[in-house]
């Protein structure tokens, strides 16, 4: 007889609950020379800012994307000391879009924050993220790091439901610091930001701001059923776009991002300048606090709207801001005070130019 | 400046392609002892089995679903062999229900094999398996074993929707009891009698499909993924409705004619690998004419669960009473053909 006994777990006891969150970190380390010297270095400071900053509501994947079998080593530290819930090893790089949008299809925790291997978080960031969705339920995609040079990018939908309960407005809420700090990493400098600051959406209080990056970005489970089933099998830069923001948009969801960073993006070298950095903006504690209803609602509106009419939504957009009239009557200035500001944090003035980005 | 130089993965261009079909095997040996005692040994001979009986259109994927340090390492040790394309590792035990759908929703392929990590698999299976899904678009889900036994089980879409897309329902022996008793000796129970009249069966130009669908081999098709439930069940004991959410979407469960694999159970001895030699001498040659174009019959998609629950009561009763059964599933003198698992032949 071939089988003897009963399984023990068909007989005893449940499967151990999801979270609220499932933090989702692809990692593609194929050597640890050259571009990736520092890979491990970095990576060991993401994972110590997530032990850092995390709860039980949040349950950590990585996938490792056919890096070396020293990467694979320290994940495997990581699953066993607990960190972890879950790591892939894909034997071949599948690139970044396609790696993630497998495991956030295989999540069932109803947020997914999908994150480079090269950020670390700053403390309170999980209930500021929570209490943004919470605001906002038609926000599918949430950017953890604002971009508002990329606000007439991937959202179509979001201008186009301005009225139905909430309102676009202007207000310089956005950090320099922290856009200054994100720059840096990519070697790049900053562009000179609008006078009248940041567009946003607000209602109730509460705003978020318009422009989506994808370093680091939260996604609603209700999203993943609009996004493309086929694989990208690309890992060129702009990859994503397709397979992300611009379906969601597509398909109604807003793509917004916090007004004010909870990651901070590190890059590919760490020296002292670099942890100094990180210990700074570690030091800086987000306060929001989410109530616990995290429903999702897309508006009809901006559902079933064709692409064209969503194009010429964002080109009239971005020709009326360049507009003083039509701008101060389509997103008026407005004193927006954020409400939770860190103790230790320290604001310091945008840079005003009269462009725009 | 933090970042240096530019990421060489973004310049490389295209990715490796993905094959015909993923197999998944979820893998739960939290110890090894007592009634997990040999089950490296078991999968060990499964993985043999999938060397030797696939080839590169098949990939695979094993999710350690909470298992040991001494599984893991030898899962990491068999990807870097190269047999292994795909290792999950996940912390906890998160049943094997959660983590199959899990992995069905993150395939790629155009089809997914998802089996126990006890059994073996019997050469040309891969083909058949093509083969059943090209010869049947409407089947979802296919059992890579016979199921007769479950013939009312997630039935409804083949009941209601094949008279609209030209396939009969009928009722001939073709079950290979060997088949039978072999599985039932592997879960060490007695096979059940069968029914004189045989098995019941869905046919169209030469092919027939077995109604009953079992999930410890089972194949899926991609479309099916997304009327997968999406929400976590809350038990380890594995429930229906996977099946059932596919059989309500429209889309057909059934099973092969003849065993294209065979479950090894949790201990294996000088006799069980004497069954698994056997086995693995007989061998299958269906060639698939292409991957088909999936589609599902409109009767089916459309019924609505009113109308399942009486189409389900309608069929058994109508099986039950020998004139009615004699009309809606004729009795016809079929036979397997030779070396195939769908190909049936007129007597």
């Amino acid at each position: 007889m071939a089988r003897r006994g009963t399984n023990p777990t068909k007989v005893e006891g449940q499967p151990p609950p999801y979270g609220e969150v499932r933090l989702i970190l692809p990692v593609y380390l194929p050597a640890l020379e050259g571009y990736f010297a520092d890979g491990l270095r970095v990576l060991e400071a993401t994972l110590t800012s997530i032990a850092a900053t995390i709860d039980s509501r949040v349950l950590v994947t990585v996938i490792d994307n056919g890096s070396t079998r020293e990467v694979a080593a320290k994940l495997t530290e990581h699953l066993q000391a607990g960190l972890i819930d879950r790591v892939v090893h894909n034997a071949l790089n599948r690139g970044k879009v396609d790696a993630v949008l497998a495991e956030l299809r295989s999540s069932y925790e109803p947020i997914s924050v999908v994150t480079d291997s090269d950020v670390v978080f700053r403390p309170g960031w999980v209930d500021a993220l929570l209490a943004a969705l919470e605001a906002f339920p038609e926000c599918g995609m949430l950017s953890l790091h604002p971009a508002p040079d990329l606000r007439w990018h991937a959202s179509s939908s979001t201008i186009a439901a301005r009225g139905t309960g909430t309102r676009l407005v202007r207000a310089p809420v956005v950090d320099a610091a922290d856009l200054e700090r994100f720059y840096q990493s990519v070697g790049r400098v900053m562009p000179p930001q609008h006078p009248q600051g940041n567009l946003l959406v607000s209602r109730g209080g509460k705003v978020l701001g318009l422009g989506f990056a994808h370093f680091a970005f939260a996604v609603r489970r209700e999203v993943l059923i609009d996004l493309p089933l086929g694989p990208s099998l690309s890992s060129a830069n702009g990859a994503d776009v397709d397979y992300f923001e611009l379906p969601a948009d597509a398909m109604g969801w807003w793509c917004l991002s916090v007004p004010r960073a909870l990651v901070h993006h590190v890059g590919n070298t760490l020296d002292s300048a670099e942890e100094r950095r990180i210990a700074e903006f570690s030091a800086q504690v987000i306060t929001d606090r989410p109530s616990g209803d995290l429903k999702a609602r897309i508006p009809r509106g901006s559902r079933y709207l064709p692409g064209l009419v969503r194009r010429s939504i964002l080109r009239a957009a971005a020709l009326a801001e360049r507009r003083p009239i039509l701008a101060q009557w389509l997103m008026p200035e407005r004193q927006v005070q954020l409400e939770t500001l860190s103790a230790t944090q320290t604001r310091s003035p945008i840079p005003a130019s009269g462009g725009g980005s | 400046m933090p970042r240096k130089g530019s990421n060489p993965a973004k310049l490389a261009g295209a990715l490796p392609e993905y094959g015909s079909l993923r197999l998944i095997v979820p893998l739960y040996l939290p110890s090894e002892e007592g009634y997990f005692g040999q089950g490296l040994q078991v999968f060990d001979h499964m993985l043999q089995s999938i060397e030797e009986t696939t080839d590169a259109r098949v990939q695979l994927t094993v999710i350690n679903n909470g298992s040991s340090e001494a599984v893991a390492r030898a899962l990491d040790a068999h990807q870097c062999a190269g047999r292994v394309d795909r290792v999950v590792h996940s912390a906890r035990n998160r049943g094997k229900r959660d983590v199959v759908l899990a992995e069905l929703r993150a395939t790629y392929e155009p089809f997914a094999v998802v089996a126990d990590a006890d059994v073996v698999f019997r050469p040309g299976w891969v083909d058949a398996v093509l083969a059943g899904f090209a010869a049947f678009p409407e089947c979802g889900l296919l059992s890579l074993h016979p199921a007769p036994d479950l013939r009312w089980l997630a039935s409804t879409s083949v009941l209601s929707g094949a008279w609209t897309v030209g396939a009969h329902l009928c009722r001939a022996v073709v079950l290979d009891h060997a088949d039978a008793d072999r599985f039932s000796l592997s879960v060490g129970r007695v096979a059940p009698p069968q029914p004189s009249d045989g098995q019941l069966l869905v046919t169209r130009n030469g092919s027939a499909l077995m109604l009953g669908f079992s999930h410890f081999a089972f194949a899926v098709r991609r479309e099916v993924v997304s009327a997968l439930p999406s929400h976590p069940w809350p038990h380890f004991q594995v429930g229906t409705d996977m099946e059932q959410a596919v059989d309500k979407a429209g889309w057909w469960c059934a099973s092969v004619l003849s065993a294209l694999v065979h479950h090894v159970g949790n201990t294996i001895d000088s006799d069980e690998v004497s069954r698994i030699r056997a086995f693995g001498t007989t061998s299958f040659s269906d060639c698939p004419t292409g991957l088909g174009t999936p589609r599902r019959a409109f009767a089916s998609h459309h019924l609505p669960q009113p109308g399942r629950l009486l189409m389900n009561w309608a069929a058994r009763s109508a099986y039950g009473r020998v004139c009615i059964a004699d009309r809606v599933f004729p009795i016809r003198r079929l036979s397997k053909q030779p070396g195939s698992a769908i190909r049936v032949i007129e007597e």
